[in-house]
């Protein structure tokens, strides 16, 4: 059976490279998105505030399996073709911008409004506050909630395999289709997500100490 | 002092919801004077110094430096706030420093008086940073230059305040309660660098409850009282020889530090 | 667009499939709150009041499960389990199982939380009076707790109510599989998803009113 184990290792770990994979395209994305929203959410105008909450509200109270099926069923119907792959990284990359976008407008939100005047009474445009002043102390406030979003996103990829792709989760399923040795694989899948997981919390945990000089 | 004024705040009226909170203030600081607003809280003196930067909006009337007007512009009688940009760039030529210094915590007390220089003058780096160190020589602090806000006391992090509001050579500061909120050990040292700016000659506009301090450095002492200018004159007229009852009542709590009453 | 065409009556008709769906979620996310709450309480305490094998124990079932995707677990719950020797469970129970499990590693945070923040006036007071440990513990600490929790467990049961729809990957007959269903029957993509979203929003919204009028009468306001 050793042998057997040692064979569907590759698989495996070819799988978990899809998710990682996965998971950092969508991070990437949502940041990018979930940034811009936030900044929205915080600063727009009244009609793009209002946009922006109905956004953020609808993708958070729908599960994120309703989202993926609805963008990979949904959108060949309205005449996007796109591959699995891609629906399914679009999908997540929609859901977790809008958690996303809650936490920077939070973050920004935090920040205490005498930075704000000390900044304008300096003479900074409102730009130069942004980059300046408030993104800097609001940046170091909004890394453990993100973390948490990436960590959320590395368990949602499994969601993909439902999709057919051959992430970490599928991979398992594979080789125990065919091996039927089925609980020491699953406890390998299980202590993979885990040593992903706890890695990017425990680095995260680390960059927030080096941080921690900023006391308010 | 016979020319013009540097300053010139004509019949300001502001309101917060039903609240008025200033009822036709008006008030002129000419160049190199150091004015000081006292009164009791609620009087309006805070709101009128943030209404001078533009912080504050009002609903009517003037605020001008020099030939400029600041913060709104009119159209068809009505009161236009100007933009973003116009008004950072009129906010640059005053110098505030609050009653809680809000010192940018993630930056250097370098950094922090620099940054004006950089981003609003648009000096170049090294030119900044070496403005920056002779305004803190001069307030004392050049050895805490790398150090973080944090790592500071108070009356340190004021002092740093005040070094950052000057350096980029406003032509008003303006000083908000700048010793309300420190221990009061601390307070003479960032009072001895107000008095030193002033007589180098800075224009300042000084909403203050140290007595002392404004019978010796104030060149003019304004007295607010419900929204409105309820006296003013030289400190030696209005702090030692108060002429209305509310006037004299509010000085009473200072009778001690006064030497009368 | 042009070659969609739209037959709101065919979903319509297969409406009581969403509606009975829709209860079973909240069945299904009601019974896993339930039974995380039990696992969470016992956790709690062990961790604060039991010996080093214990609070070591509930560590490391709350880090492995906050740390692995939901939809292992339920495979596990299901094709796991009999291959370990449980076999009496089908897939609504395996699914129930699952999200039990996976309720309890976070609402084992929630109560340790709670617990911790009871003001310490209240415990000191039952003392006075003259409780015993167990008199205090059930009649100020947990209604206290409850109190002070009652809006996190809130948020869990809203939480938990979105994940059921994983339920549809064992062929839970609950509101997403009903919507997968209309789709893969009928080719209705847009109506069955439509269907399903405004559903899984509603659900959510009107759970959280209730939720809320329930809190303002019950949660603590300290």
């Amino acid at each position: 059976m050793a042998h057997q184990i040692l064979s569907g290792l590759p698989q495996l770990l070819r799988g978990l490279g899809v998710s990682l994979e996965i998971a950092g395209i969508v991070l990437a994305l949502a940041s990018a998105g979930g940034f811009l929203v936030g900044i929205v959410l915080q600063y727009g105008g009244i009609l793009l505030r209002v946009a922006a909450r109905v956004y953020v509200d609808t993708i958070r109270g729908i599960p994120v399996l309703v989202l993926i099926f609805v963008v990979y069923f949904g959108l060949p119907a309205v005449g996007l073709r796109l591959s699995a792959f891609q629906a399914g990284i679009a999908a997540l990359s929609i859901f977790a911008s809008a958690h996303i976008a809650e936490i920077v407008r939070g973050g920004i939100d935090s920040i205490p409004h005498a930075q704000t005047d000390a900044a304008k009474a300096v003479g900074l445009t409102f730009w130069q506050r942004l980059r300046l002043v408030v993104l800097p102390q609001a940046v170091r406030r909004m890394l453990p909630p993100w973390v948490n979003t990436a960590v959320e996103i590395v368990k949602g990829s499994a969601l993909l395999s439902l999709l057919g792709i051959v992430d970490l989760l599928l991979a398992m399923q594979n080789v125990v289709g065919y091996t039927f040795i089925v609980l020491p694989f699953y406890a390998l899948a299980a202590f993979l997500y885990f040593a992903v997981n706890f890695t990017i919390s425990r680095v995260a945990g680390v960059l927030e100490r080096r941080f921690a000089y900023l006391k308010y | 002092m016979a020319a013009d004024p540097v300053l010139r705040i004509m019949n300001l009226h502001k309101r917060y919801g039903a609240l008025e909170v200033l009822r036709g203030v008006s008030l002129d600081v000419h160049r190199g004077q150091v004015v000081a607003l006292i009164g009791s809280s609620g009087s309006g003196k805070t709101t009128l110094l943030r209404c001078v930067n533009a912080l504050e909006d009002y609903q009517q009337g003037q605020i001008y430096l020099e030939d400029e007007r600041i913060g709104y512009h009119e159209a068809n009688g009505r009161l236009v706030r100007l933009s973003e940009s116009r008004l950072a760039r009129q906010r640059s030529e005053f110098g505030m420093v609050f009653q809680s210094y809000n010192l940018f915590p993630h930056m250097t007390v370098l950094d922090n008086v620099a940054l004006g220089l950089m981003h609003v003058q648009r000096k170049p780096r090294r030119d900044s940073e070496r403005i920056a160190l002779s305004w803190l020589e001069r307030v004392g602090l050049a050895d805490k230059i790398k150090a973080y806000p944090f790592q500071l006391s108070g009356g340190q992090q004021q002092r740093v305040a005040i070094a950052r509001a000057v350096a980029t050579q406003p032509k008003v500061m303006l000083f908000d309660e700048v010793t309300s909120a420190l221990d009061p050990e601390l307070i003479g040292e960032v009072l001895t660098v107000m008095q030193d700016l002033a007589r180098s000659g800075q224009t300042m506009l000084v909403v203050s409850h140290e007595m002392i301090f404004v019978r010796d450095v104030a060149h003019r002492v304004v007295f607010m009282d419900g929204g409105v200018i309820a006296a003013q004159g030289p400190p030696d007229q209005i702090l030692l020889h108060p002429e209305t009852e509310r006037l004299r009542a509010f000085l009473g709590r200072f009778h001690g530090v006064l030497g009368h009453g | 667009m042009r070659e969609y065409h739209f037959n709101w009556f065919l979903a319509w008709q297969s409406f009581p499939r969403f509606y009975w769906g829709l209860a079973l979620g909240l069945e299904l996310a009601a019974l896993a709150l339930l039974a995380g709450s039990v696992i969470g309480i016992a956790a709690a305490f062990g961790r604060a009041f039991g010996p080093l094998w214990l609070r070591a124990a509930v560590t490391s079932y709350v880090e492995f499960i906050r740390n692995i995707p939901l939809l292992l677990l339920v495979y596990f719950a299901f094709y796991g389990l009999p291959k370990a020797g449980i076999t009496v469970f089908d897939n609504v129970w395996s699914f129930i199982i699952a999200l039990s499990a996976y309720s309890g590693a976070y609402l084992t945070e929630v109560f340790r939380a709670g617990v911790g923040s009871v003001p310490v006036g209240y415990t000191e007071a039952g003392k006075a009076v003259g409780l015993t440990p167990w008199q205090r513990l059930r009649l100020v600490t947990l209604p206290v707790t409850f109190r002070i929790i009652l809006p996190s467990l809130s948020n869990t049961f809203i939480s938990l109510f979105k994940d059921t729809s994983l339920a549809s990957a064992l062929a839970v007959p609950e509101l997403t599989y009903a919507a997968e269903w209309l789709n893969v029957n009928t080719f209705r993509t847009i109506e069955a998803w439509t269907f399903a979203t405004a559903m899984y929003l509603f659900a959510g919204y009107g759970i959280a009113l209730i939720l809320r009028r329930f809190e303002r009468r019950y949660a603590v306001i300290r």
